[in-house]
C-alpha cells in the first residue's frame, strides 16, 4: 500500500514539476538530492564537484520531465542523468583517456572478500585513489550493475577495454585493501 | 563472523549513501531553472518575430511581383492629340526601320522639360505587306512631377538590336545602297533591267549575309530567307530614291522582276 501511494505521489509531483511548478520541483529536489548527490560523488574527487554536476543533472531533469515515461522508475531515470552527466564533466576535463586494450580471456577474475565490514566513507577514500578510467568502469560495473557491453557504449570505448579497466581496477584496490591486511581471496 | 564479498559489500553500501547537499543548493538551482526558462521565452519571441518579418518579406515580393505583371496592361499612352489614346498590351508591333527609336533608358531630367508631355513617337509610315514586322518592346517610363503636378508619359521604343550593332548594319546597308547607285549611274545609259535585278541581287545578299554576322546566331528563317533571295522592299527603295533621275527606270525593272 505504501508503494502504491508513493508512486500516486510520484506521478502527481512529476505532472506538476513538468509543467513549471516549483513548489512540486522543490520537493522533487528534496526527495532525492541526498542519493543523486552520492551519486555523483562516485565518479567526482570531492563533494563541490559532486554537486555542480548534481544540479546540472537536476536541470535537466526539470527541463526534460516531459519526456520521462512513467512505465519505469523515477529514480532509475534520475540515476541515469546523474551517471551521464558525471561521465560528461569527466570527458570535459579529459580525465578519463583509455588506452585499446587487450583483455586476456584467461585471466582469473579474482573475487575478493574481507573479514570485517568496511565504512563507506573509507570506501570512497579506496575508489578515490583509482585512476578515473578505472574508477568509473569499476563504478558503473559493480555499483551501477551495467554491463561491458553497455560500458563500452556510455564510455565510447570497446568492451575489451572496459573489461580490462574493470580488471586492472580490481587489482589496485584489492592492493590497497590488502595493505590492511583486510582481504583474503577465492575465485567464482 | 564470515568473510564478505568485497565488491558486493561496496555496492551495498555506496547504494545506500546520502550525502547531505549544501543550504543553497536549491536556490541555486531554481535560479538555473529561471534562467533557462526567460531562454525559453525569449526564443519564443524571437521565432515568433522572425516569422513575422519572413511573411511581410514574402508577401511584400509577391505584391511587387504582381505589380510588375499587371502594370503593363494598365499604362495608357497618350500621343499629340490628347483626345486619342491609344492602349498597349506589354508587346506593339512597330516597324523597325519607319519608327523612330528612342533608346535611351535613363531617367528624365525634370529641368530640360518644358512642355508638360513630352511623346517620342515621331511618325508612323504605311507598312509594306511584305515587310517583316519587328516585335519591339515597349517600355512606358511614366513620370510624376510633384511641383508642376502635370503627368509625363513617355514612349520608349526599345528595339530589340543592340544600338551599336543597329549602327553597324546601317552603315553596311548604306554603303551597299550607295555602291549600287554608283554602278547604276556609271553604266545609266547602257543598263538592262537584268544588269540592275543582279546588282540588287547581289547587294541584298550581301545584307543578308552581313546581317547573320550581326547577330551572332545561325537563325534557321534567315537562311531560308537568304536562300530565297527575296529583295527588301526597305532596301530596294532606298536605292531608287538615291538614284533619283533613274527611278522609273528601274522601278520598271524591280516590277518585272517579280512577276
Amino acid at each position: 500500500m505504501k508503494v502504491v501511494s508513493l508512486h500516486k505521489n510520484y506521478k502527481s509531483l512529476i505532472s506538476r514539476a513538468s509543467k513549471g511548478n516549483q513548489k512540486a520541483q522543490h520537493e522533487l529536489f528534496e526527495l532525492f538530492a541526498s542519493k543523486m548527490l552520492s551519486v555523483c560523488r562516485q565518479y567526482m574527487k570531492n563533494n563541490v564537484l559532486a554537486e555542480e554536476v548534481m544540479l546540472t543533472g537536476f536541470l535537466k531533469v526539470f527541463t526534460n520531465l516531459n519526456s520521462f515515461k512513467s512505465q519505469g522508475s523515477f529514480e532509475g531515470w534520475i540515476r541515469r542523468i546523474m551517471v551521464n552527466e558525471s561521465i560528461s564533466q569527466l570527458r570535459k576535463e579529459k580525465k578519463i583517456l583509455f588506452k585499446e586494450e587487450e583483455y586476456l580471456e584467461n585471466s582469473l577474475d579474482l573475487v575478493a572478500y574481507i573479514e570485517t565490514e568496511i565504512e563507506v566513507s573509507e570506501i570512497q577514500k579506496l575508489i578515490d585513489q583509482l585512476p578515473h578510467g578505472y574508477k568509473t568502469v569499476f563504478v558503473l560495473y559493480v555499483v551501477e550493475g551495467y554491463k561491458h557491453s553497455e560500458i563500452s557504449e556510455m564510455l565510447e570505448i570497446t568492451e575489451s577495454t572496459s573489461k580490462t579497466q574493470l580488471f586492472k581496477a580490481r587489482k589496485t584496490l584489492q592492493a590497497l585493501i590488502n595493505k590492511e591486511n583486510k582481504i583474503s581471496y577465492g575465485t567464482h | 563472523m564470515a568473510p564478505i564479498k568485497l565488491e558486493n559489500h561496496i555496492r551495498e553500501q555506496l547504494q545506500e549513501r546520502e550525502i547531505k547537499t549544501s543550504n543553497n543548493s536549491w536556490e541555486k538551482l531554481q535560479q538555473q531553472l529561471d534562467s533557462t526558462s526567460k531562454k525559453k521565452n525569449n526564443k519564443g519571441w524571437f521565432y515568433l518575430a522572425a516569422s513575422i518579418v519572413g511573411i511581410i518579406i514574402i508577401s511584400s515580393l509577391l505584391l511587387n511581383k504582381q505589380q510588375v505583371i499587371t502594370e503593363p496592361s494598365n499604362n495608357i499612352v497618350e500621343v499629340n492629340d490628347k483626345e486619342d489614346k491609344i492602349e498597349f498590351d506589354s508587346k506593339v508591333l512597330v516597324s523597325g526601320e519607319e519608327t523612330k527609336i528612342d533608346d535611351t533608358s535613363e531617367p528624365i531630367n525634370q529641368k530640360e522639360i518644358k512642355n508638360p508631355l513630352r511623346k517620342e513617337i515621331v511618325k508612323e509610315e504605311k507598312i509594306n505587306k511584305k515587310e517583316k514586322l519587328v516585335m519591339t518592346d515597349v517600355t512606358i517610363l511614366e513620370t510624376n512631377s510633384s511641383k508642376t503636378n502635370l503627368k509625363e508619359n513617355t514612349l520608349i521604343v526599345k528595339n530589340n538590336k543592340e544600338p551599336h550593332e543597329v549602327n553597324e548594319e546601317e552603315k553596311f546597308i548604306n554603303s551597299k545602297v550607295e555602291e549600287v547607285v554608283a554602278q547604276i549611274k556609271k553604266s545609266s545609259k547602257s543598263i538592262t533591267d537584268e544588269e540592275i535585278n543582279a546588282l540588287l541581287n547581289k547587294a541584298q545578299k550581301d545584307i543578308h549575309s552581313k546581317k547573320l554576322i550581326f547577330s551572332n546566331k545561325v537563325d534557321a528563317i534567315k537562311l531560308l530567307s537568304v536562300v530565297e533571295d527575296e529583295l527588301e522592299t526597305n532596301f530596294r527603295d532606298r536605292v531608287f530614291e538615291a538614284l533619283g533621275d533613274g527611278y522609273e527606270k528601274v522601278r520598271t525593272a524591280v516590277v518585272n522582276r517579280e512577276y
